[in-house]
């Protein structure tokens, strides 16, 4: 095969990266701190794409429907996390099972309110078509999907490195009893936490809504991308986040160009290799 | 002044502090002795609010305030501080992170604050290390470390858990002198311990407790004229 062929597809892969990093970098925050497996994460994203599909019309504008997408879900996560989550959290079980039904009872609403057939968030006229170069053409929306996926990644690595939230986030991964004994609420770090989680996967949705498309079962298929992605990268490693998404983003795109037939098993088959190996993953410390 | 009175505490079945009352003196080293396993610990997570233990009854009462109900942070926020047992400091922050994290300014409590400045000069080694991080300080660093996290809080009582387990004997006593220049700033300090020469050397009154009840309670002297009560409870004659 040409040189170009695999120019293209790893292009693809790597933008495919950036979007699945937008969800699972939240996914990997909430359980670094919380140490809450959050499966409602594939719901919100779905979720938050309906309402940035939605806005887009009144608001007319597709950044500032991206913004409404994550600001509803960001406010769903804050529901969840105070009215629900804090009554069983330190339970694993039941954590499990409230965010698993809730992920259903979303799905449902979903499928009530915006029906069955695939949708399209439209993409904006001015990231519509590609950019030439060495003879090649890459897609303007996917470029922009890798530009937020780097940039997502650099303010998360500024709040975590550089602000007080984050020396308190970092703490709480190393010993989360000492922080709250030194006087901190970390309860209400927990919600901030949720709801940043949550609005990253409301962000996802909408840019994802453009980049592949909203479907009933489509939360089920990114959360399930988003796990892998969190497994191989270390469960609560922001790094880990980075090459997971990325990993899991080429394999996703070179297995379907290579064995279609097989496409579940390039990504799987080198998660249980990872899982096998190294089980905390390659970044983490659990 | 820190008051635990008729304390019950239990993990599940097993009923470890069964009635265990002792007082905390404003200013003064209360130091509590007991063997491995005697609920010496326990006391200090009942107190500090930790579950578990479950406080199923009993009081505990600061400055005249109850605080059982309340969760750790509130509890921190009315002036207790916890050193740990095993230091427990944040690995992965640098040694200026953990000191800076849960800094709180002067508490109102009419003392000097405590600040980076203060807290390095009563531990030099900890500016010299600043930029380190806390995983990589060897186990004496970490638990000066300990202590001056919680000092930045600015509490006005501390509860330390055995501060000098795994210490060699030449650290213990650069522990017990820099513990000395605290207990002279006017803190009150309940400390933990199984080193009864550290204990000794620092208590205005010593308790010993066995299996969650108080055995003994008196000055150190008190329990140096007893022999007997250090062999039968503490297993050092
Ligand atoms: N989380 C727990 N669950 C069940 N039992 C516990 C738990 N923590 C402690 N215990 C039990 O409670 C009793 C008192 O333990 P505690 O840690 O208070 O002892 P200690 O006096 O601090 O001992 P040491 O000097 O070894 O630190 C012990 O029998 C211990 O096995
Ligand atoms: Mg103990």
């Amino acid at each position: 095969m040409p040189l170009t062929f695999y120019l293209v597809q790893a292009f693809n892969g790597i933008t495919f990266g950036a979007l699945l990093f937008l969800l699972a970098s939240g996914f990997t925050l909430i359980f670094g701190l919380m140490r809450v497996v959050s499966l409602t994460h594939g719901a919100f994203y779905l979720l938050g794409g309906y309402i940035g599909l939605t806005a887009l019309r009144p608001l007319g504008n597709f950044g500032l429907a991206v913004v409404a997408g994550a600001l509803a879900i960001g406010l769903v996560g804050v529901l969840i996390e105070r009215f629900l989550l804090r009554r069983v959290w330190g339970q694993p079980l039941a954590e499990a099972l409230l965010t698993f039904g809730l992920a259903f009872i979303l799905a449902d609403a979903v499928l009530m309110i915006w029906g069955g057939d695939p949708r399209n968030v439209p993409i904006p006229r001015f990231l519509r078509g590609s950019v030439v170069a060495f003879g090649l053409f890459f897609p303007k929306f996917r470029l922009f999907t890798l530009l937020l996926g780097v940039g997502v990644a650099l303010f998360l690595w500024w709040l975590l490195a550089c602000t007080r939230v984050g020396r308190i986030i970092r703490a709480g991964v190393d010993d989360l009893e000492m922080v709250a004994a030194l006087g901190i609420n970390i309860r209400a770090v927990f919600t901030g936490v949720f709801c940043l989680g949550s609005m990253l996967a409301g962000l996802a949705g909408v840019v994802g809504g453009a980049f592949l498309s909203l479907y009933p079962g489509a939360d089920a298929e990114i959360l399930l991308l988003g796990l892998v992605v969190v497994i191989l990268g270390g469960l609560g490693s922001l790094e880990g986040a980075v090459v997971g998404s990325l990993v899991v983003g080429l394999l996703d795109t070179f297995g379907k160009a290579f064995f279609p037939e097989l496409s579940y098993f390039t990504i799987f088959g080198p998660m249980a290799l990872v899982l096998a190996l190294r089980p905390r993953g390659l970044f983490g410390r659990v | 002044m820190l008051e635990v009175i008729e304390l019950h505490s239990h993990y599940g079945t097993a009923h470890i502090l069964q009635g265990l009352s002792l007082a905390v003196p404003l200013g003064k080293v209360v130091s509590v002795l007991g063997r491995n396993g005697m609920g010496k610990t326990t006391l200090v997570r009942s107190i500090m609010g930790l579950t578990p233990p479950e406080v199923r009854s009993g009081d505990v009462r600061y400055q005249g305030e109850a605080l059982r109900g309340l969760s750790p942070y509130e509890i921190a926020r009315r002036g207790l501080g916890l050193v740990p047992q095993g230091r427990r400091v944040f690995r992965s922050l640098s040694v200026l992170e953990n000191l800076t994290l849960a800094a709180r300014g002067p508490q109102g409590n009419g003392k000097p604050a405590w600040t980076l400045s203060r807290v390095f000069a009563l531990f030099p080694r900890l500016e010299e290390r600043k930029h380190q991080r806390a995983g990589t300080l060897s186990g004496g660093e970490q638990q000066m470390l300990a202590i001056a996290r919680t000092l930045m809080t600015n509490p006005s009582l501390l509860l330390m858990d055995e501060p000098s387990e795994g210490l060699a004997p030449l650290l213990v006593s650069q522990l017990r002198d820099q513990i000395l220049a605290l207990k002279e700033t006017g803190i009150a300090i309940l400390l933990v311990e199984q080193n009864l020469g550290l204990a000794m050397a620092l208590a205005d009154e010593v308790y010993v407790i066995e299996k969650g009840m108080v055995v003994f309670n008196g000055t150190p002297q008190d329990l140096e004229a007893n022999p007997e009560l250090r062999q039968r409870h503490l297993g050092v004659g």
